[in-house]
């Protein structure tokens, strides 16, 4: 699925909601590499919109738990679930994210 | 106020503390293995003194904190939107869960995982699910997180569970006089890591308090060090020793010679090519000095002229009691901390911090990192001085282990150990208090 233009334009050590539907989506720009998730924590669904990125790791307002963007996987309780990843891909200076039909095994 | 404009610090005072009259009687060894020694020690001492906390340099921006861990108290160390850092206990007024989990982090508040009850950054309590079901009262105009005296000195955040403990300042006594002219405010940090460890906290303290171990645990640097002549001051409550670098122990063969170790560690790091250095032996150490401070420091951008040519060259170790060790070499210092375990006088955790003031390279803040002393500790990064902290490590559980035997009944300590005797007094001031 491709993503609105500007998310192509994202600065580097930030982020951006974009609403697919009814699915939010959280793209990170870390580096030059881009990232997509679902916009939730895992521990209590909370949105990630207001979460810190440093680095590779992003970290929930609500309790402080800590995930690598890079593989989703939790990096700080409380949760040990991790993120919903999204595979991206940059082409034409767009930036698409693969999302699975509903059903099909991630 | 620019740099050029401050007024220059005079420089670290070296004129010697009297020697404290301390007697020769054992130190029992149930100061460091008893359950009952430990519980004394955190209701007289632990509770009531101030203590490192946190790097100021980690709470560069409002909501940004940091937890203090000690024993089995957690604290939250925050900073305010008015640049001001405060301390609070991580728990939650109104059931007692933890707050945070261990380690630094950011928030715009401070949820509870159990009840949702949540607190700002300040501490006070914004929001409590329905506050009308507490018969004593809305909560959110009665709880916050319970506050901890929090005050600041040279980059550091120090914290005292005392509410009505002296200030800080006062505590640290002789400290700034001794210790600003290093600007710890301006070095980075290079790394930093935590390591528990099968011995008592104090075990870990005397272990660098004396330099009488050197030629005993690290026999390999008597070509670079000098463990024979080594001043000690002890003050009120902190001490130090001076460690003379850059030249060989009288029990070492190269005793007044300028060797290899010497020409290529310590002449080639304070910028010397060693192949022209003309002079013997004698003469490194000023000349040390003298390019560190006319030479490397402007042109990395730092001004060392307010240090001293010893503290510009030697090792110059600062015991801030209670856990609080410095090795001070004027462009770096290694910052130790030794903190007690929850539950277990057998167990510590012992921190190492390495800073390096004026990098010539931009290093951003390693993530704190945990290891456990069955890691291959030389072939970690653990930035100067792996090699002689295994040294040291090897020895320390051997110690607690060996203090528990029927063997050995207390710690039979001689004049080059005056240190670890001035800090049990130190300590039985507060035990006895």
């Amino acid at each position: 699925m491709r993503l609105p233009p500007e998310v192509a334009d994202l600065p580097s050590g930030s982020r951006q909601l974009v609403r697919v539907g009814a699915l939010e989506v959280l793209v990170c720009n870390v580096a030059g590499e881009f990232f997509a998730f679902q916009n939730r924590c895992p521990h209590q669904d909370f949105s990630l919109e207001d979460a810190r990125l440093r680095g590779h790791v992003i970290e929930c307002s609500l309790h402080g738990g800590r995930f690598d963007v890079r593989d989703g996987c939790p990096t700080r309780a409380p949760t040990a679930e991790r993120l919903v990843r999204y595979p991206v891909h940059v082409l034409d200076d767009r930036v698409e994210i693969e999302i699975p039909e509903p059903g099909s095994s991630p | 106020m620019s740099a050029a404009e401050k007024p220059k610090l005079p420089p670290t005072p070296m004129d010697r503390a009297p020697t404290p009259e301390l007697g020769s009687a054992p130190i029992p060894k149930q100061r460091y293995i008893s359950q009952d020694f430990m519980r004394r020690e955190w209701e007289g001492m632990w509770t009531r003194t101030w203590l490192f906390a946190a790097f100021e340099s980690d709470l560069a921006e409002a909501g940004d904190y940091t937890t203090f861990e000690l024993g089995s108290e957690s604290l939250l160390i925050v900073r305010q939107a008015s640049g001001d850092i405060i301390a609070r206990y991580n728990v939650c007024s109104h059931r007692g869960n933890r707050l945070r989990e261990p380690g630094p982090g950011h928030a715009s508040s401070f949820s509870c995982s159990y009840h949702g009850w949540r607190y700002g950054i300040d501490g006070g309590l914004e929001y409590a699910q329905d506050p009308e079901s507490f018969p004593q009262g809305c909560p959110v105009e009665q709880l916050s997180l319970r506050p901890v005296r929090c005050e600041r000195w040279g980059g550091f955040v120090f914290i005292n569970l005392q509410p009505d403990a002296e200030p800080l300042r006062d505590y640290l006594g002789e400290i700034p006089e001794h210790l600003d002219p290093y600007h710890f405010e301006e070095m980075k940090i290079l790394d930093d890591w935590t390591v528990e460890i099968d011995c008592n906290w104090k075990t870990s303290v005397d272990a660098f308090n004396e330099a009488y171990h050197i030629a005993g645990t690290h026999p390999d640097t008597l070509n670079i060090n000098d463990d024979t002549d080594v001043p000690i001051d002890c003050y009120e409550r902190h001490s130090r020793m001076w460690l003379k670098l850059a030249l060989a122990s009288p029990r070492h063969p190269d005793h007044g010679k300028l060797n290899e170790p010497i020409r290529e560690h310590f002449l080639r790091s304070a910028g010397i090519d060693p192949e022209t250095f003309t002079g013997g032996a004698e003469d490194v150490r000023p000349a040390i000095a003298k390019a560190v401070r006319e030479i490397q420091g402007p042109a990395l951008g730092a001004d060392f002229s307010e240090l001293g040519d010893a503290q510009l060259v030697d090792d110059f170790h600062y015991t801030l009691f209670p856990n609080l060790t410095f090795n001070l070499f004027g462009r770096s210092a290694w910052m130790f901390r030794h903190t007690p375990h929850p539950s277990d006088p057998d167990k510590m955790l012992f921190n190492f911090v390495n800073l390096v003031r004026a990098p010539s390279a931009e290093i951003p803040r390693p993530e704190p990192l945990r290891f456990r002393l069955e890691d291959d500790f030389e072939r970690e990064p653990l930035g100067g001085g792996g090699k002689l902290l295994a040294q040291d490590f090897y020895n320390l559980p051997r110690i607690q282990r060996g203090m528990h035997s029927a063997g050995f009944s207390g710690l039979h300590l001689g004049e080059q150990e005056l240190r670890i005797r001035h800090f049990h007094a130190v300590l039985d001031r507060y035990l006895d208090a």
